[in-house]
């Protein structure tokens, strides 16, 4: 990415009102541009407003530190800051705009082809991590922020390198992977190893449950069909033993008959009593006289009305209403909303079907009610219930007797046909139990077909976790390996930065040459603690314009007075590498600086955008009549002049009085 | 699509009787419950969805058809009660059958909340059988017979 400063304006501020055009003729920005401001033009301010319009740190300002831009003796109520930027050749403008009477600060911003104007601090996602107060301390360089590249207790070279190098995209390769773990392992459940643990162990005693079951499923139904030969075979012989032994014989098949018969009695008893009872009006008479009295009442309701829903759907589309009036807008919407609380056609129909149906029920009322006619029925049942009970009991009564006679064979026989019947009952009941559907609750589970459906749950359970945790060990390796080779790249871009820039260093610091001996949060120098101010300045744009070169990121570098603390020898020997270490540069200048740095920078980058600005005041008065006859640009406040001799002119003495 | 459901632990209950040629199908059991849900007024939704109990059927079956649209007015009669609504509270009623009555679902006419409410009073019938009987059903003859004289006490009380 490529970030140029196109330029900037100002209107109402403390700043003088101008706007300022770094575009050469083309339209591309120049390469170099100095702008000599004398002493209080308003650098400082200038490049405060510049920040703060690229990073919206005013939204944060409090009433004070807004007014405190406002220009003395200015009644404008508002002042406005805007800088334009190239990203990508592509326009990208932000406007803050100072409430004096409010103490508030607004943005604005303008993007030329993708969202136009709005209103806030608003840069597209790609540029934003750019325009924070930290990275652009990083291009709009001043002599604190050289200092403190220099200070061990901050990490200001470790943060440059980061972000000219674009480590800091490591860092958000980093955090992705982390957001998207969290966004899948969201609805999850556990995400770690001992959750999966849990859920595995419950795997393992379900199976193992659902094994015995199995097995004990198997021993059951061997186990019923070994009961049940016993059984048909004992009540065979019973039988035999009855029918044959005199005392017996005769009333047995008596006895026997009437046991079929009543059985055959019993089931069409229950077979009618359950027919009936499948009519609910025949379980109680109260449900018929309430649904009788629910038709009546429906009737005097008049429900379901003759009006439909659909009446109405139908209404609003005619010109007029049926009481003769318009159809307004406000009348069809009313409309709408009050027919919904009609019922439509096919709920009118089901309605009727319900009160046809209660009708049909009451005029077969006049025949034998239908729960008298369940009560006789079920009266019915209890005879042939207590019929079959007394049939079964005959016969139990003709073994007893043989029993009581002596007959132990008869005896043995009864006493394991009652062994083989309980044992009977009992395994059915577990093979019950085990067909059964079961209740979720059930402790222990008895039921095949619950312990498959937890099974299943259970595994899909651990299928999920299985891949959450996979996944998870994934996220850590990736940011494990992402976290090395930033230390990595890191640890190997220091060390090229270390010899690139003592190199550069070496050029520039020709009478005092000192060295960077490694960086380590900070620049550390070899055999020294400081540094003068202009050997800190000078390592520090070395230091600076050398990451800038490396990255594939480039952006302005707009420096506050880049000569002022140098002296002559170094001044031309930073100037004539400024323009190969960076894409654009921007500088603040008074003319004291000219010597030994303009010429050499000129010469270095091949042309240079010269702007001289001052303010309009009585004092400068007399510049006026001396401006020369292009490239001037007077405001009410502020003269510009785009010229490089008028740069190269503007004297110690003018710019003293200025 | 709403569907009649079965609470799990009611077919457990049950499952001496639902063996028997007399009881055709599960529909006869979710009956044996609804109706003593009408009968008690009790209604439950504590078991009415998730793993407690089980869809088994989105329509009346040939048994219940020609009662299908009295077990509905049945429901309307109930939640009537359930509700507070007087008989001649017009918009009321008319409102009720809205919320449960939908024509244009031919399988069984009810909203989905229609069909939310019934399965909780044949859940909440459910209960209603299980607190009055000792044990549960051990043959359709004696069920029948008991069911009645539960049925007639609900409804007397």
């Amino acid at each position: 990415m490529r970030i140029d400063l196109a330029g900037w304006s100002s209107r109402g501020l403390r700043t003088p009102d101008i706007d300022i055009n770094l575009l050469d003729a083309d339209g591309n920005p120049a390469k170099v541009a100095l702008i000599q401001m004398p002493n209080g033009t308003g650098k400082t301010t200038t490049l405060e407003l510049i920040k703060a319009t690229l990073s919206n740190e005013a939204a944060n300002w409090t009433p004070e530190q807004v007014r405190r831009l406002r220009r003395r003796l200015d009644t404008r109520a508002e002042g406005e800051f805007i800088v334009k930027l190239l990203v990508n050749g592509r326009p990208l403008t932000f406007e803050l705009t100072l409430d004096f009477e409010n103490g508030i600060a607004r943005y604005r911003t303008t993007t030329v082809g993708s969202g136009g104007i709005v209103s806030g601090w608003s840069p597209s996602p790609e540029v934003h991590q750019f325009l924070s107060p930290e990275f652009l301390r990083l291009f709009i360089f001043d002599g604190e922020f050289a200092d403190e590249l220099f200070d061990p207790t901050k990490a200001e070279a470790d943060r440059a390198i980061d972000a000219l190098c674009q480590l800091y995209l490591l860092g958000q390769v980093s955090e992705f992977a982390e957001d998207e773990w969290e966004a899948r392992s969201k609805a999850s459940g556990p995400k770690t190893d001992s959750g999966l643990q849990r859920y595995l162990n419950e795997q393992t005693t379900l199976t193992k449950r659902r094994d015995e079951i199995q097995k004990m499923e198997a021993h059951a139904t061997r186990e019923i069909a070994i009961h049940a030969k016993e059984i048909t075979e004992l009540e065979t012989k019973i039988n035999q033993r009855l029918a044959t032994m005199k005392s017996t014989q005769a009333e047995h098949a008596t006895a026997l008959q009437a046991l079929a018969d009543t059985e055959r009695d019993l089931l069409a008893a229950t077979s009618a009593a359950m027919t009936a009872v499948r009519m609910p009006l025949a379980l109680n008479s109260a449900f018929g006289n309430s649904l009788v009295e629910l038709k009546e009442n429906l009737d005097l309701l008049r429900l379901p009305e003759n009006t439909s829903a659909q009446f109405f759907e139908e209404l609003i589309n005619e010109p007029e209403c049926i009481c003769g009036r318009d159809m307004t807008e406000g009348a069809r919407h009313e409309i709408i909303t009050r027919s919904k609380r009609y019922l439509d056609a096919d709920e009118s129909g089901t309605i009727n079907a319900l009160k046809s149906d209660i009708d049909k029920f009451a005029s077969s009322m006049g025949d034998e009610p239908l729960d008298e006619k369940l009560a006789a029925q079920l009266r019915a049942l209890g005879t042939a219930q207590r019929a079959r009970h007394k049939a079964e009991q005959l016969v139990r009564t003709l073994k007893q007797k043989l029993i009581d006679e002596g007959d132990e064979q008869l005896k043995a026989w009864e006493a394991s046909l009652e062994d083989h019947q309980a044992k009977y009952d009992d395994y059915r009941g577990v093979i019950d139990a085990i067909a059964s559907e079961g209740n979720p609750d059930d402790k222990p589970i008895f039921s095949l077909k619950l312990l498959e459906r937890k099974l299943r749950d259970v595994s899909a359970k651990i299928a999920e976790i299985t891949e959450t945790v996979s996944l998870r060990k994934q996220t850590d390796i990736l940011k494990d390996i992402l976290a090395r080779t930033a230390t990595l790249a890191r640890t190997q871009i220091k060390d090229e930065l270390v010899a690139e820039a003592n190199q550069r260093i070496k050029g520039i610091l020709i009478n005092d040459p000192l060295e960077i001996a490694k960086i380590d949060r900070s620049l550390r120098l070899a055999d020294q603690e400081g540094a003068s101010v202009g050997q800190t300045l000078s390592v520090g744009y070395t230091f600076l314009m050398s990451v800038l070169n490396r990255g594939n990121n480039n952006f302005p570098l707009v420096v506050d007075s880049p000569a002022n603390p140098i002296d002559g020898d170094v001044r031309e020997n930073i100037a004539g590498l400024i323009p190969t270490l960076c894409t654009q540069f921007v500088g603040f200048t008074i003319n004291t600086e000219r010597p030994g740095f303009v010429v050499p920078l000129e010469k270095a980058a091949g042309s240079v955008k010269f702007l001289t600005m001052f303010r309009k005041t009585d004092g400068t008065a007399r510049l006026l009549p001396g401006l020369p006859k292009e490239g001037v640009v007077q405001t009410d406040s502020a003269v510009l002049v785009e010229d490089r001799d008028y740069f190269m002119s503007f004297g110690l003495k003018d710019e003293q009085e200025a | 699509m709403a569907m009649f459901r079965l609470r799990t632990d009611a077919e457990a209950w049950f499952s001496e009787i639902e063996k028997t040629p007399h009881v055709r199908s599960k529909f006869d059991l979710y009956y044996f419950c609804l109706m003593a849900g009408f009968a008690s007024g009790r209604s439950s939704e504590t078991h009415i969805s998730g793993a407690g109990s089980k869809e088994f059927i989105d329509y009346f079956i040939d048994d219940y058809k020609p009662a299908s649209n009295l077990l509905i007015g049945l429901l309307v009669i109930a939640e009537m009660k359930y509700k507070g609504i007087d008989v001649t509270e017009k918009a009321a009623v008319r409102a009720l059958f809205k919320d449960v009555v939908d024509a244009s679902n031919g399988n069984n006419h009810l909203t989905e909340h229609g069909m939310k409410r019934m399965n909780a009073y044949a859940s909440g019938g459910f209960e209603f059988l299980a607190e009055r009987r000792d044990t549960k059903p051990r043959s359709a003859e004696e069920f029948l017979r008991d069911y009645a004289q539960l049925i007639e006490g609900a409804v007397a009380a």
